[in-house]
Formats: C-alpha cells, sequence, structure tokens
C-alpha cells in the first residue's frame, strides 16, 4: 500500500465525482466545472497513484450505440480510503460533491 | 474539425501511448457530439464548447511527455550501467579520472566557498570598516593607530554609528593550573555590541566596565574556556589570574567567533586612561567601525581624511604627514588570497578539461566497436537524437559515479586545505560539504559528462549502416574519429604545459622567499618565548639578572652553540618601532626618523648568523656603566647615513631635546627579512639590554638557541633551565626558526603544493592520453603495417614512423601550451617573487620535460608496431 500521499482539492473532488458515478472524463468535467486541461492530468496522476483505474468499454456495447469504446474510471480500494481521507480534511468536499445522477451503469467486462 | 485538432495534439505524444491516447479523447467527443446530435443541440455554440475541451487536450499531450523520458531515461540508465560493467577496465580508470578531476574542482569550489562567498559571522558586515593610519613616509602604509586619533576621529565622525577599537595584550595565566602565556585583547565596551555577537554564555563588557578603576572583568574565548576550564557552565563570577591580578569572568564567547587573530584567547576592558587616550605617538590600535546605513565607503572615506587632515594641522609634530583610510572588514580578513584562489580554480579547471578529453579519447576509440551495436539500433527504428540520447546518458552515469567518488576525495583533502583560509578567518570560515558543494559537484558533473560524451556520442551515431553491418569490423574508422582524438591529444598537452610552467614558477618563488634566509640556516635554530610580566619583573635590575641568568644555564647545556636574547625573532613581530632623532640633524617638522627597535643580548647577533658588515658586536663590555652603544642594519645605515660610514655616528631615541643620552653606533649587521618574506626591509636598530633601562614595551622576550643537535631534542631541557631561574615563568611559542618560517610561508607553500599536484596529475593523464591514442592507432593500422613490412620496411622505419606521428602530436601541443603560458602567466605576476612570469629557463626546461614524457608514451606503442608479425597482421583482417 503506497504511503498515503497528499491529496489536492482538485483531485479529492474528482475522486468525489467519481464516487458519485460520473465515469467518463468529459462527464467529470462536466459535473466539476473543471477544464480538461485539468481533469485529464489529474485523472492520470490518480491513475499512477494508485487511487484510480481505467479501462475501455466493451466493444460490443460500443458498436451497439455506433461510437469507438470510450475510456471510464473507478475508483480502486485505496482511492475509495483516499476519499474517505479528503472528505474528513475537506469538509467542504461532501456538502459540495455534485448530485449522484441515475445513469444505467457502463456495462463491464 | 475537433477530431484533427486532436490528431495534431497527438503527434507529441509518445508513439508507444498514442493510439491509446487519441481513442479515448476521440471517443469522449464523438460521444459527446452523437450525445448533442440526439438532442438536437449540436449548434456554433455547442460546437465551439467541443473545440474548447479538444483544446485541453494539449496540457494532456504535454503531461504525458514525463511518460516518455521517464521510461526511457530509466532504459537508458539501466543499459548504460550494464554496458559500463561489461568494460570494468576502462570503467574504473575512467571513474578514476573523473573522480581526481571532479575532485580536485569540488574540494576548491569548498575553499571559495568559504573564504570568498560565506558572509561574514557579524551582523550586517558589509557595513563594518577598519580604519587605519597611512604612515607611508616611514614605510607603513597600513598602520596601527594612536589613541589620540582614535578619539577625535570617533568624537568627530558623521559617518559611523559606532567606533571601537582594540589593542593586543599578552597576559600570564597562573592560579588554576600550568601557567600559560595568553594573547588577549583590550577592547573598549563598543566592541562586542559594533560586531553585533553576543556571547554564548553571561554577558559582554557594559561601559562601567571599560574605566581603569572598575573592577577587572574578562570574556574568555570559546576554545580557552573548553580547554583549561572543562567547559565549566558556571565559570561566570569566578575568578582567574592574570599577571597576578584577579579578573572575574563575565562571559563566554561562541564557537567559531574570532576578529582578526586567530589565537586570541580572552578579552578584557581596553580601560584606558585619559593620558593613554591622548598619546598620539604610540600607534598600537586596531580600530573598527560601523558605517551608517545610508553612508557609502567612498563616504566614509572622505570624512576620515578630512579629520585627519584636521589633526595634521593641529599636531604638525606628531602627525604632520599622517594620512588615515577606511578598508572594508571583508577585505581584510580575506587579503590577498583572492588571486592565489583565482589561480587555483583555473588550474583545476584545466585539470577536468584534460581528464575529459582522455575519456573523450577513450569514448572515441571504443565507438569502433560498438558500430554494430549501434547500427543494428538504428536500423530497428531508433532515431539518431534517440541514440545520442542514450550514449550521453551512459556517459552522465558514468560521471555521476566518478563526480560522487570525487566529493569524497574532495572531503579528504578539507584537512590540507585548511591551511589556505586566511588567518583571520580560520575559526569562523568553515570547509565542508554542503548542500551548495553537492549541487556544485552535480553540475560540474554533467557538464563533465556533456563535454566528453557529446563529441564521440555523435560521432558514434553517424554510422553507415551498410558499412557497419558487414562482417569486417575495422569499418567506420572515420576521419573524423582520427582527427578528433589528435585534437584532444593536442589540447592536453598545451594545457598541461600551463599548468606545469605555472606550477615551475610557483616553486622558485618559494625556492627564493626561503632561500633568503638560508644564511641563518633556520633549521638549527630553536626559539621559545618567555615573556615577563610587568609587575614581577618592571625592575630592569630583575630583568637583566633574568636574561642573564636564563642565558648563562642554556649555554651550558650540551648540543648549544650559542644563544641570545631579542625583543622579537623576525617575523615575529612587524613592527614595534621607535621614533629617533639624529645627532647634529635637526628634523623638518612633521618628518619623522623611525626604525624598528629591538632590544638583544650580545650573543644574539652571532647566534642568529646575522653578518656584520661594519664596526663590531656588542660585547659584556657594553654594560648600563658604559657609553651607550647601537647597532644598526644596512637598511638603516644606507636609510639615515647614505654617504658615509654610519659607524661613528650617534642618535638618540625620542626627540633631540629630551634627557636621553645619545647612542653611539658601533657597528652595521646585515638586513634580515622581518616585516614579512615578501616585504622590503625595515631600518632596524638593536640596542644592549643592559642598557636600556626604560621602554620595558621593546624588552626581550625571545630566546634564540644554535644548536648543534635536533633542536626541538633540547625543549625539555631549555624549559627545566628556565624553571631553574623562575619556576613561575611560563615559555610558549616552541618552535624552530625553519617552523616560524614555515608558518609564515604556509599559504605560499600550500598554493604551490596544490598547484604542483595539480600539474603532476595533468601530466600524468596527458602522458595517458597520448599512449592510448598511439596505441589505438597501432591497433587500428595493424594490417598496413604488416603490408609495408612484408614490402620490406625495416623496424627501425617502422618506430620512426609511430614516434613521428605522436611527437608531432606532442610538439604541436607543447608550441600551443607555450603561448597559452605566455599569455597567461602574466595574470599569475602578483604571486611571484624573485622570478618572472616570463622566466624563459622554466618554459624551455618544462617545453623539455614534457616533449621527454611524451616520447617515452610514444615509445610503447611504437616499439609494439615493431613487433608486427606481418603474416598474422595480414591475415588478421
Amino acid at each position: 500500500m503506497s504511503p498515503k500521499s497528499y491529496i489536492s482539492y482538485t483531485a479529492a473532488v474528482i475522486l468525489q465525482t467519481l464516487a458519485n458515478g460520473y465515469r467518463h472524463g468529459f462527464d467529470i468535467m462536466d459535473a466539476t466545472g473543471l477544464p480538461s486541461g485539468t481533469v485529464y492530468p489529474a485523472l492520470r496522476r490518480l491513475e499512477e497513484a494508485g487511487l484510480v483505474e481505467s479501462r475501455w468499454e466493451k466493444e460490443i456495447v460500443a458498436r451497439r450505440e455506433q461510437r469507438p469504446p470510450r475510456k471510464y474510471y473507478d475508483l480502486t480500494p485505496e482511492g475509495k480510503e483516499a476519499l474517505e481521507e479528503s472528505v474528513r480534511r475537506y469538509r467542504l468536499l461532501a456538502q459540495s460533491a455534485p448530485t449522484p445522477i441515475r445513469k444505467p451503469k457502463p456495462e463491464r467486462g | 474539425m475537433h477530431l484533427w485538432l486532436i490528431r495534431a495534439i497527438g503527434v507529441i505524444v509518445p508513439r508507444r501511448l498514442r493510439p491509446d491516447w487519441r481513442g479515448e479523447w476521440e471517443a469522449e467527443l464523438r460521444s459527446r457530439e452523437a450525445m448533442l446530435e440526439e438532442w438536437n443541440r449540436l449548434d456554433w455554440r455547442t460546437k465551439l464548447d467541443l473545440l474548447r475541451r479538444s483544446l485541453g487536450a494539449f496540457w494532456d499531450a504535454l503531461w504525458m511527455q514525463s511518460y516518455r523520458l521517464e521510461d526511457e531515461m530509466i532504459q537508458d540508465i539501466r543499459y548504460g550501467i550494464r554496458t559500463l560493467a561489461a568494460k570494468p577496465g576502462f570503467t574504473s580508470v575512467a571513474l578514476l579520472t573523473i573522480a581526481l578531476g571532479i575532485g580536485a574542482n569540488t574540494a576548491i569550489f569548498s575553499l571559495v566557498n568559504a573564504v570568498l562567498l560565506s558572509p561574514l559571522p557579524f551582523s550586517e558586515p558589509d557595513r563594518l570598516v577598519m580604519v587605519w593610519e597611512d604612515a607611508s613616509f616611514v614605510g607603513f602604509p597600513r598602520n596601527t593607530p594612536a589613541p589620540a586619533n582614535y578619539s577625535d576621529w570617533k568624537a568627530q565622525n558623521q559617518v559611523f554609528t559606532d567606533m571601537a577599537a582594540t589593542a593586543i595584550q599578552g597576559f600570564n595565566l597562573t592560579g588554576d593550573g600550568e601557567p600559560e602565556k595568553v594573547e588577549a585583547f583590550r577592547v573598549t565596551a563598543s566592541f562586542f555590541p559594533l560586531l553585533g555577537v553576543s556571547p554564548a554564555l553571561g554577558r559582554a563588557f557594559s561601559p562601567e566596565d571599560d574605566r581603569p578603576e572598575a573592577a577587572r572583568t574578562v570574556v574568555l574565548s570559546y576554545g580557552l574556556w573548553q580547554n583549561r576550564y572543562g567547559a565549566d557552565r558556571d565559570i561566570t563570577g569566578k575568578d582567574i589570574l592574570l599577571n597576578g591580578e584577579k579578573h572575574t569572568v563575565i562571559g563566554v564567547m561562541p564557537a567559531g567567533f574570532q576578529f582578526l587573530e586567530s589565537y586570541i584567547k580572552l578579552w578584557v576592558p581596553l580601560a584606558a586612561t585619559s593620558e593613554e587616550m591622548a598619546q598620539r605617538n604610540s600607534h598600537y590600535l586596531r580600530v573598527i567601525a560601523r558605517m551608517k546605513p545610508e553612508i557609502a565607503l567612498p563616504q566614509a572615506q572622505s570624512d576620515i581624511a578630512a579629520i585627519q587632515e584636521r589633526i595634521a594641522r593641529d599636531y604638525p609634530n606628531e602627525a604632520g604627514r599622517l594620512k588615515a583610510f577606511v578598508a572594508p572588514l571583508g577585505e581584510e580578513l580575506v587579503g590577498e588570497t583572492e588571486r592565489p584562489l583565482l589561480v587555483l580554480i583555473v588550474a583545476v579547471g584545466f585539470v577536468l578539461l584534460i581528464a575529459c578529453a582522455n575519456i573523450a579519447s577513450l569514448l572515441l576509440a571504443r565507438a569502433i566497436g560498438r558500430t554494430r551495436e549501434i547500427a543494428v539500433r538504428s536500423a530497428l527504428g531508433a532515431a539518431r537524437g534517440r541514440i545520442i540520447r542514450q550514449l550521453l546518458t551512459e556517459s552522465a552515469v558514468l560521471s555521476i559515479a566518478g563526480g560522487a567518488l570525487g566529493l569524497l576525495l574532495a572531503a579528504q583533502s578539507f584537512a590540507f586545505l585548511r591551511r589556505l583560509i586566511p588567518d583571520g578567518m580560520k575559526l569562523s570560515a568553515n570547509l565542508k560539504i554542503d548542500l551548495e558543494t553537492l549541487l556544485f559537484t552535480l553540475g560540474v558533473s554533467i557538464v563533465t559528462a556533456v563535454v566528453f560524451g557529446l563529441a564521440p556520442a555523435i560521432q558514434a551515431s553517424r554510422v553507415d549502416l551498410n558499412e557497419a553491418l558487414k562482417q569486417s569490423g575495422r569499418a567506420g574508422v572515420s576521419a573524423g574519429n582520427r582527427r578528433l582524438q589528435s585534437a584532444m591529444v593536442v589540447a592536453e598537452m598545451a594545457l598541461a604545459l600551463v599548468l606545469l610552467v605555472s606550477a615551475g614558477l610557483l616553486i622558485q618563488t618559494v625556492m627564493k622567499l626561503h632561500g633568503q634566509y638560508d644564511e641563518m640556516r633556520p633549521e638549527s635554530l630553536l626559539t621559545v618565548r618567555t615573556r615577563l610580566s610587568e609587575n614581577k619583573y618592571g625592575e630592569h635590575a630583575r630583568r637583566a639578572a633574568f636574561y642573564d641568568q636564563a642565558l648563562g644555564r642554556v649555554k651550558s647545556l650540551p648540543g648549544v652553540v650559542s644563544a641570545g636574547y631579542t625583543t622579537s625573532v623576525p617575523l615575529e613581530w612587524k613592527g614595534g618601532t621607535s621614533g629617533f632623532a639624529i645627532e647634529g640633524r635637526p628634523p623638518q617638522p612633521g618628518e619623522i626618523n623611525d626604525a624598528l627597535h629591538r632590544q638583544i643580548s650580545a650573543d644574539y647577533l652571532r647566534a642568529m648568523g646575522i653578518a656584520l658588515k661594519d664596526g663590531r658586536y656588542f660585547e659584556d663590555t657594553d654594560t648600563n656603566q658604559s657609553i651607550p652603544v647601537t647597532i644598526i642594519n644596512e637598511t638603516m645605515a644606507r636609510q639615515f647615513w647614505p654617504n658615509e660610514s654610519a659607524t661613528g655616528k650617534r642618535f638618540k631615541i625620542g626627540r633631540a631635546d629630551s634627557q636621553r643620552p645619545w647612542v653611539m653606533i658601533v657597528g652595521v649587521v646585515a638586513d634580515v627579512k622581518q616585516m614579512g618574506v615578501e616585504v622590503a626591509v625595515k631600518a632596524e636598530m638593536y640596542f644592549p639590554y643592559q642598557q636600556i633601562t626604560t621602554h620595558a614595551w621593546f624588552t626581550p622576550r625571545d630566546l634564540v638557541i644554535r644548536t648543534s643537535v635536533d633542536p626541538m631534542s633540547l625543549v625539555a631541557a631549555v624549559r627545566e633551565e628556565i624553571h631553574a631561574v623562575d619556576p613561575d615563568q611560563p615559555v610558549s611559542n616552541i618552535r624552530t626558526m625553519e617552523e616560524v618560517l614555515g608558518e609564515e610561508m604556509a599559504r605560499q607553500r600550500t598554493g604551490m603544493t596544490l598547484l604542483a599536484t595539480f600539474a603532476g596529475l595533468a601530466l600524468l593523464l596527458a602522458g595517458i592520453g597520448i599512449y592510448g591514442v598511439l596505441s589505438y592507432f597501432v591497433t587500428q593500422h595493424t594490417s598496413e603495417i604488416g603490408v609495408r613490412m612484408a614490402l620490406g620496411a625495416k623496424r627501425g622505419d617502422i618506430l620512426k614512423m609511430i614516434l613521428k606521428k605522436g611527437m608531432s602530436l606532442a610538439l604541436a601541443g607543447v608550441g600551443i601550451g607555450l603561448a597559452g603560458a605566455f599569455a597567461l602567466t602574466r595574470l599569475m605576476a602578483s604571486l611571484l617573487y624573485g622570478v618572472e612570469a616570463f622566466d624563459p629557463l622554466t618554459f624551455a626546461a618544462v617545453a623539455v620535460l614534457l616533449a621527454m614524457i611524451a616520447a617515452v608514451s610514444c615509445y610503447i606503442p611504437a616499439r609494439r608496431a615493431t613487433r608486427i608479425d606481418p603474416m598474422s597482421a595480414l591475415r588478421y583482417e
């Protein structure tokens, strides 16, 4: 388990957003209002730190909707721990987290 | 449209990661686009929004760069380490060479950092200045001021927040252990606050302590407190005995604190009486001042100069031609260390360059062996830039490893380098490996890697695929490679020559400086100091009795040839003068006749080996009942009696109208360089101590003993004899005259040793360099040589051919080096003594030496060439 490194507020927001069900890069952008130049590097960093993992949609799903398969992100167990830690630190986070949307979960392989 | 943007930005994403990256972005954009279309919201606004989002891909792509570097960098480092480990011979030689080069640079950097770049340990040190008298008219351009002048400056100046004065005072520390002689500073109460340093324990002096009638107080140095008082934390309030008088310890200064001299062990208040402060004729203070925040040096200078002019007008007899000036404290402490340090910096730079050239040569040679490897990589798609980067990384690994080793070596040298720290900073300047040193070492390592690695890397990557992949292993020996190698050798030779010439000049300088004292035979002279305390030996009769008895006992010791007492041995006290008036020659107003005042025993001059030039030495018949006599040195005779014999003339100490008796010159002796090894001799007058009953200031304190055995072997015996006369008399400063000389020339000697070491290193490296290149040449041309021999060339011809090749490079280097030395040695002219910067003998000798070393280095590969068996050489193809 990697040592608990400092999670910036931006990263914490993104973790919360993931926890709330927004899985794709652009959706996270919409939900948080952060620009793509912020969200994507943060996602990469989180992935490197092992707090987030990425996967590609199944081909079948994508073909059905006639578009290329999208990448989606998910919290790892470590990421969930880090999120709890961040919610404690950034108390505003729990309140300002975007409301979860009822979206059908993407089919995982 | 935004998809094109993604494609464009994607160009900078590392190839390996590109497909995934593009896939992610394009998928997001497409799905967003599709969604908007579905909801009929795809208009120019949303399209713009999509564009905006795709622009963000740029930052993401930038972020991807770190993957590229990281991955490939680690790959390169691993590969580099493997390659280096595969060739342990080359790697260890290269490592050692780099370690020496970088280590030397790091060591000198630490020195420069400690001496030139570190701030002084006082509060706002660039505001601190020293104020000196300028008494050039008697040969003291930087003279310790008289108290009355100090008082006037202090009272009348408008540029200083405060001023302080110090005076050296010797004390016999007794009562609580071995009697010990210590040097102290008497200081005004303003001294410690002015420097802005607080005691580590207790307090400093208050204005109340600084009065002659105040209870006696003392502040200890950290060293004394540790050594003599065992770091006793309750020391404040205790009393110690200085010259038999009780002084209360009120404080202890922090470790590493020093002001000017490093041997000061205590501070006592100046506590000057009003008479002392009104003295305008005795010059012995050191004055320090702090400039007001808004004042710059030139203003302080003109202010003091103006005050001194007023003093000169008001007191024409004492100060008619006296001037004053202000000098920054930093200058005072660093002194003339700047130029030598610069020379050392350049020297180590040269050594490093030579080391780099050697390694570059080696790498160039090795590049041939790697042609296939590089060709294969190139065929597999590695870009040229990538190959160069990989080769440079390899060089960097070598260089940084060498640098780390060099750092260790540098740390070992600190003990030796400390001798180059000027005395004024000895306690406070520290040679250490700190962050700056580490950064410097790292920086130099990386620069070194580029310097020696770039050319070979570029050469190696310039590979003709077809040629290289053929079986013949000798392909790809480009003319460029050979030219580069030759250039390296020539450069190395040139740099080595410059260093050798510089070292040669410095060696001669030190020899000439030392040679000035050869007649004295300093190695067989023992010197000890027995400073008599004023309390016990206030009376002249008591003093004279002590000297008589001490001399009598010491002279009877076996192994002692002769002995004598003097005020101070040469080089120990660079001052101590008295004014005098010549009989029949009334002085001009403001003109002062000034000479070093030394009281000696009858045998002193003989014991010292100071030759008699005219007249006679002192005899036992020169007592305080006979006529007052004196002996002067040649300089004084020439200066004041230029066209006549000085013997028989008379003068008196002080003014002509005083009651003191006239003294007659009975002898003239040879000059001794007393003011410094490089400083002109000053007029000096010797008096027999039996005859001078006043002037206790100059009473003899140094005993010199000419021995027929090793001087230090007599130390215990001498001590015994002194203690037989007076058991409480401290015996200190026990050294041979050779050691006194050595200390005086420590800086020059250390600099010389360093430069000679660097030059020797350079010579070694250059020799190895030329050997390596020539050796490689022979290997590469084995078949050609074989052909020649098969066609009838004799071994002698082959030898000549190889030698010619090698020596032409060497001589080219020597030629360029001579030109370079010609241009550069003038920069060190100020460090030389007794030898010119363009000393032709040195230049010639070094050129010959270098050529000889080169010849030896060339001979070995040349002989190897003659041993080539033509048959096997031809088959070697």
